[in-house]
């Protein structure tokens, strides 16, 4: 039979001969000698190739995330104590000028707000500030994440080194992964968040403001009737209940906060009215402040139809002070 | 049932331990109905198609045998080629003949009321028909010199689980004498094996899976990118289907070897090729040496003169775009590949004669003929991944254009660039040096190194694999 499969590794291509690369035997010196032991040998080296291999990676990984000037390794270091806290996803992180903030306020402030954050999330990074600082004076929450998606860790698996309540967190959102985890800790590591938290070691992190207008592309495509209807998921909406609890129960000052949208893309967001009154079920006595149509006559400071441009969120954040929401 | 699932993790050593725990025809029963059972994971109800796939290829080419007229023999051939082809024929392309004949009518004034019904696609009902039909044709010509008298072999043949949906496409000849012997565990192949499904798994989950990441939102939406955004988004994608593809088939042949089988190769370095017909050679060999027997040569191959060969090679890439898919952008993806190999025969002579005349050192005549061959490729890959024709176009149009006003630069995708960046140059790399005779010698006489290269392996899929359980691309085929 080995002679078979030998005549048969060599195989005719479409127009000539071609081999492959993993087909020639290992030395049958070396597999007839002592034969289990060399085996049992190779096993062991695999092994430990694997697991050293793999406590080496996650270590330095860690390491090297630890050195970043990103502003959640500094939240998570303990090197970032802040007045405002700021949490939600994209519409967070783009859609406030946090320095204009800090310069009328007096109030330092720290942005935990990411792309594809979800409201569980939110809720462990607002006890993971608190663990490590004390009560913030106040902390903002921008609502439209919980339109997103609570099944999955987005970026912020990669806490999960350095905080209980995150590894708690990708337990109950995907157990599989998590308990593959707990055994191959350079999973951990695995996520396009490693990568920007390193190059922020050697840089300091790029301004999350946005200069562009809207694509003449999604302006079409919304001008043409586009409806969409944004998720509301319960998971979220009992993150929020729990939010709100453990700020009263803190007595931290909470404000929740729906910020503006693009007026094409509002008025084409079908359950818009449905969702709002769930969260504001959720909230329970807490308001909600409804921004959504602030800028309907401002199409130029928008960047996209969720996120506001340098002068939107400049004007945004104005309003927020003048109406003393911060 | 996905190989990059946690359903497979479970499947396969459930099945290994019963391989080798039985022998002879139990081997052969429990072959065919795990396999069964791995096609029916996905939908149970294309079995049936399966099994009377292999029902009518088996007694087909046992009339074929015992046939005594060649008349009788051509009537059981075209009856196996007729009704596979009449199922793939409803099953792949129903839907889109009609919708082509009802944009037809729209074009002539007469609107037709008609909804397409949707037919669902049986997954990898092109790579069984195909071996199938290699089956019966050999017989017919007379390279197998007795059909298959056994059932069960000719089934395990036909739907082994790890060909069964995307491949290779596997040869009579060549395989079904190697299920008339029960291989025994032999450590050393069992090991191969295993290098191989390591490093398929890691074209898959490292490269395809993250170049996807790049690749996908500019493909979905060339509108909002930058030229060169999109540039480098198709050649994220021309290695997210080398990825996607090659490492499926590494798996596929890793697990056959494991069990003692040997299915040859699918992929030999593809973007190393130094011209067309080369690239034809290294990339789904198992394809392309299928439509070289049993349509090129057939149609006169190069025997009938430059002007034939032309037309022959535009008639079997436009075939072979059109087994990719049912669309009109597969079409255009094979006619181009048709061109590209009758282009080659026109422009490699003057072009030597060129490189010749003004002493071009060899090795920039080799890049700059690898690096045409890959940049055409990737145009062509744009009508393989785009919806549509229209949107394919579009796409090369913002290409060209250099539009570095358009919304977005990297969507934030700077990192995953960076990431693919890194994979692509390990998986070049490791390509490069398996050409390199002395080090792929030393390599395999080297244990422990291989060892320790199936170990870093593993790490290097721990640390950047997607772990999505995406699904493969050639399951659509």
């Amino acid at each position: 039979m080995k002679g078979a499969l030998e005549e048969t590794t060599v195989l005719r291509g479409a127009f000539g001969t071609v081999r492959t690369a993993f087909d020639e035997p290992m030395t049958a010196a070396e597999m007839t000698k002592r034969p289990w032991v060399r085996r049992a040998s190779y096993l062991v080296l695999f092994v430990a190739v694997v697991f050293i291999g793999d406590r080496l990676i996650s270590f330095g990984a860690m390491k090297l995330v630890q050195q970043s000037k990103n502003q959640f390794v500094r939240m998570y270091e303990g090197k970032y104590p802040a007045n405002f806290l700021f949490l939600g996803n994209s519409r967070v992180d783009r859609n406030f000028n946090f320095e204009k903030i800090r310069e009328v306020t007096g109030k330092s402030c720290l942005n935990l707000g990411l792309g594809g954050n979800h409201t569980l999330i939110a809720e462990v990074l607002l006890k993971d500030f608190v663990e490590r600082y004390g009560n913030p004076e106040l902390v903002v929450v921008e609502l439209s994440h919980s339109t997103a998606n609570p099944y999955t860790m987005g970026e912020m698996g990669i806490f999960s080194y350095c905080s209980t309540n995150m590894q708690a967190l990708g337990k109950i959102i995907d157990p599989t992964y998590a308990g593959f985890e707990s055994i191959f800790h350079s999973l951990r590591f695995n996520n396009q968040a490693f990568w920007r938290l390193s190059s922020e070691v050697f840089s300091e992190p790029p301004t999350r403001l946005l200069n562009n207008t809207i694509p003449a592309e999604i302006i079409n495509q919304w001008q043409h009737g586009e409806h969409v209807e944004m998720p509301i998921y319960q998971k979220n909406l009992e993150a929020l209940t729990r939010i709100c609890q453990y700020a009263d129960a803190r007595q931290i000052r909470l404000r929740l906060v729906i910020g503006p949208y693009w007026k094409e893309f509002r008025k084409g967001w079908s359950n818009y009215d449905a969702w709002k009154a769930a969260l504001q079920k959720a909230a329970g006595k807490h308001e909600i402040l409804d921004y959504s149509e602030v800028f309907f006559d401002h199409a130029e400071y928008f960047n996209d139809e969720m996120h506001l441009n340098a002068t939107g969120a400049a004007c945004f954040t104005r309003k927020l002070v003048e109406e003393k929401v911060l | 049932m996905l190989f990059n699932s946690i359903a497979f993790l479970i499947f396969a050593p459930i099945f290994y331990l019963l391989y080798f725990g039985l022998r002879g025809r139990a081997r052969l029963l429990w072959c065919s109905a795990a396999s069964y059972f791995f096609y029916a994971w996905w939908d149970w109800r294309f079995v049936g198609l399966l099994f009377g796939s292999s029902l009518v290829a088996f007694y087909s080419g046992k009339m074929i045998g015992q046939s005594t007229t060649v008349g009788r023999k051509k009537l059981w051939l075209w009856f196996c080629i007729g009704s596979h082809l009449t199922a793939l024929g409803f099953f792949k392309y129903f839907n889109f003949a009609a919708d082509s004949l009802k944009t037809v009518f729209h074009w002539l004034g007469w609107n037709v009321d008609y909804q397409n019904p949707g037919i669902l696609l049986p997954i990898g009902i092109s790579f069984f028909t195909f071996t199938a039909l290699s089956y019966v044709i050999d017989i017919y010509r007379g390279k197998i010199e007795e059909p298959e008298k056994d059932f069960l072999v000719f089934a395990a043949y036909e739907c082994l689980f790890p060909h069964l949906v995307a491949g290779p496409i596997l040869r009579a000849s060549k395989f079904l004498p190697q299920l008339k012997t029960d291989h025994p565990f032999d450590w050393a192949q069992a090991g191969r094996g295993l290098e191989m499904v390591a490093w398929g798994y890691f074209l898959k989950m490292c490269l395809a899976d993250n170049a996807a990441m790049f690749a996908d939102p500019r493909f979905n939406h060339p509108e909002l990118f930058t030229s060169g955004s999109l540039i480098l988004g198709v050649i994220a994608f021309a290695f997210q289907i080398y990825g996607d593809f090659a490492g499926y088939s590494l798996i596929a042949i890793g697990l056959a070897r494991i069990m003692g089988y040997d299915f040859g190769i699918n992929f030999n370095k593809p973007y190393f090729a130094l011209n067309f017909s080369d690239f034809w050679q290294r990339w789904h060999i198992s394809l392309s040496s299928w439509i070289r027997d049993y349509l090129y040569i057939p149609l006169g191959g190069s025997q009938k003169g430059p002007r034939r060969t032309i037309i022959n090679l535009i008639i079997t890439m436009f075939l072979a775009g059109l087994w990719h898919g049912a669309g009109w952008n597969y079409v255009i993806w094979g006619l181009l590949h048709g061109l590209f190999l009758a282009g080659q025969r026109m422009v490699s002579k003057p072009y030597d004669a060129v490189c010749r005349t003004a002493h071009c050192p060899e090795f920039v005549s080799k890049a700059i003929s690898m690096l045409t061959v890959f940049a055409l490729t990737c145009v062509a890959w744009v009508f393989f991944r785009e919806k549509n024709i229209g949107q394919a176009i579009y796409m090369l149009k913002a290409m060209v254009s250099w539009q570095a006003t358009a919304h977005l630069s990297f969507g934030g995708m700077k990192y995953q660039l960076l990431r693919v960046a890194i994979l692509v140059g390990i998986v070049l790399l490791v390509d490069w040096l398996s050409t390199r005779e002395p080090i792929r010698i030393r390599y395999q006489g080297h244990g422990y190194g291989r060892v320790v290269f199936a170990g870093v392996a593993v790490l290097i899929i721990l640390f950047t694999a997607s772990f999505a359980a995406n699904s493969f691309i050639y399951f659509q085929f």
